[in-house]
């Protein structure tokens, strides 16, 4: 090749071989790095979940009313109106290392009683970086968990760590009726 | 008188006599001639046929052995049968008919073989492909610059400074390379809830490319190739805050400076092309994905020197080069010296990378 040659053909080398397919290739990793945003949550948040006590079955509630003891405002979480509610997120206090929460009977049958139960869960912060999209934020050690037994039965901890991961960490279970006596008879 | 006739009748015989012999001998003679040979055969077959009667009339023992033949063996009986039909062009063509049409020589080519005429051609639609290192072992050295995460910051990336490299190219087709490059990250997403920190920290590779287009033009390759990096890199996630709207609460804290080291393997796709003189530029196509480490008890970091983000299989390489030939074979002279024609050659090798 003559210099003339080179020169013309420098060009369309860089524009062939280098820049189409470089802008292909930054087109192509733009379009896969780009952020496609936390598919979790964005802080560690316990899922909680109803079940009947007595057929261990999926169980949902109305007139159920759920406020997280000495809440701003005394701010409800679930309100009374709110039909069938089967599962709720009771999200921690990051300043403490306790919450409780108040399962509050709205009934017309249970009102008039003024039913109530509370849950106390004593846990641990542990610092979390998740990624970029969803970013740092405390999980949760759970170290004890209380509560009484108006019409709550029992709690299942599945994990004891809560992360942003969408899972159920509490399994409440319920009695939903007396099992009838002379039925075993 | 009677005498006289006694006289001449014995003068008579006399005379015939030796006419009858000379008769006689002629007539002997007459019968070897082939008109009398039919009546003689005639009586051949007859007197055959009544011998092989008298023969069948008789009982011989029956011959069960089998029959041996001493041959006799000399320098003459050895010889004695190639020599009575080496001149017998029949079976000197049936032999040649009969040998192998085709055999493959030292390269390695199918040669065939016209069996009559003996002329022997290769044909070269049949023969297998078999490259040969067209160039030398010590082919060249390169050393480049990798600008990969300075042209994408412009597009906002938000890590990576950059990185050299070195590489031997072996017979302009087993390329093994080295790298060292830097990587750092200062980010705070939009959000303004964490600060990232990766400091700026060493990373390695180690690999070796394959050129596809080893017995063409030396000034462009197409390659691919597989490299093993590892960055030992420290991060710290600072001002992270966390909101309760519920309990309308905030807390700040930070997670401290953490020290880990993470191993990634990566396959590499990608061109080189020669600008001008000896400089190059390539780009590659990288997949990539972490082997080990990058993990801690406050989670994994986010970003490793000379990787990338950790969730990305995908990144690229843009390179800049300096290309010092080895022991190339002399490139081919270029006539120039006439405008407006054609350059011509006058070697046929392979043109190589002309040192200044």
């Amino acid at each position: 090749m003559t210099p003339s040659d080179n020169k013309r053909g420098l060009p369309g080398k860089l524009l062939a071989a280098m820049i189409v397919p470089l802008a292909a290739t930054v087109c192509l990793i733009g379009g896969g790095c780009a952020s496609e945003g936390c598919l979790e949550n964005q802080s560690a948040l316990p899922l909680a979940e109803f079940y009947s006590y007595e057929t261990e079955a999926k169980f949902s509630i109305d007139s159920l009313e759920i406020k997280g003891l000495d809440s701003p405002g005394d701010t409800v979480l679930v309100g009374a109106g709110q039909k069938n509610v089967s599962k709720v997120y009771l999200p921690m206090r990051p300043t403490k290392q306790t919450v409780t929460w108040q399962l509050i009977y709205r009934a017309k049958a249970l009102e008039e009683l003024g039913l109530m139960d509370e849950i106390t869960i004593d846990y641990s912060s542990e610092p979390y970086f998740a990624s970029e999209a969803c970013g740092a934020f405390y999980n949760y050690r759970i170290i004890s968990l209380r509560h009484t037994s108006v019409l709550l039965d029992s709690i299942h901890i599945t994990d004891s760590l809560i992360t942003n991961i969408d899972r159920v960490s509490f399994k409440l279970y319920f009695r939903t009726g007396e099992p009838e006596k002379g039925a075993a008879k | 008188m009677t005498s006289k006739k006694m006289a001449t009748g014995c003068l008579t015989w006399l005379l015939l006599l030796p006419s009858l012999i000379f008769m006689s001998f002629a007539v002997e003679a007459k019968g070897n001639a082939p008109a009398d040979t039919l009546s003689l055969r005639g009586d051949s077959v007859r007197t055959a046929s009544s011998s092989i009667d008298s023969i069948k009339s008789k009982t011989f023992p029956k011959f069960t052995g089998k029959r041996r033949a001493k041959p006799i063996d000399n320098a003459a009986t050895a010889t004695q049968a190639r020599n009575e039909v080496k001149n017998d062009t029949v079976r000197i063509n049936r032999e040649k008919r009969l040998r192998s049409t085709h055999y493959q020589d030292s390269e390695g080519n199918l040669v065939f073989v016209d069996t009559v005429t003996g002329e022997e051609w290769t044909n070269s639609t049949l023969i297998p492909f078999v490259p040969k290192m067209k160039q030398p072992l010590l082919f060249s050295a390169s050393a480049g610059v990798n600008i990969w995460d300075g042209v994408m910051r412009i597009f906002g990336q938000k890590y990576g400074i950059g990185s050299i490299w070195g590489e031997i190219n072996l017979h302009n087709r087993y390329i093994p390379r080295f790298e060292i490059g830097v990587g750092a990250t200062n980010y705070t997403p939009d959000t303004g809830k964490y600060h990232y920190r990766c400091s700026t920290s060493p990373y390695f590779k180690i690999g070796a490319a394959y050129n596809f287009l080893f017995n063409s033009n030396p000034a462009y390759q197409f390659r691919a190739g597989l490299n093993y990096g590892f960055s030992p890199f420290n991060f710290t996630v600072t001002n992270i805050t966390v909101d309760s709207p519920y309990w309308d609460e905030s807390v700040e804290f930070n997670i401290p400076k953490q020290s880990v080291t993470a191993g990634w393997i990566e396959a590499t796709a990608g061109v080189r092309v020669k600008l001008f003189g000896r400089m190059s530029a390539g780009w590659d196509f990288i997949f990539h994905r972490v082997l080990h480490g990058g993990k801690t008890k406050y989670g994994e970091a986010w970003y490793i020197p000379g990787f990338g983000s950790r969730k990305s299989s995908i990144t690229g390489a843009f390179s800049v080069s300096y290309t010092l030939p080895l022991n190339h074979k002399p490139a081919a002279a270029v006539n120039t010296t006439e405008a407006g024609t054609s350059p011509t050659t006058t070697s046929s090798s392979t043109p190589a990378p002309q040192p200044k």
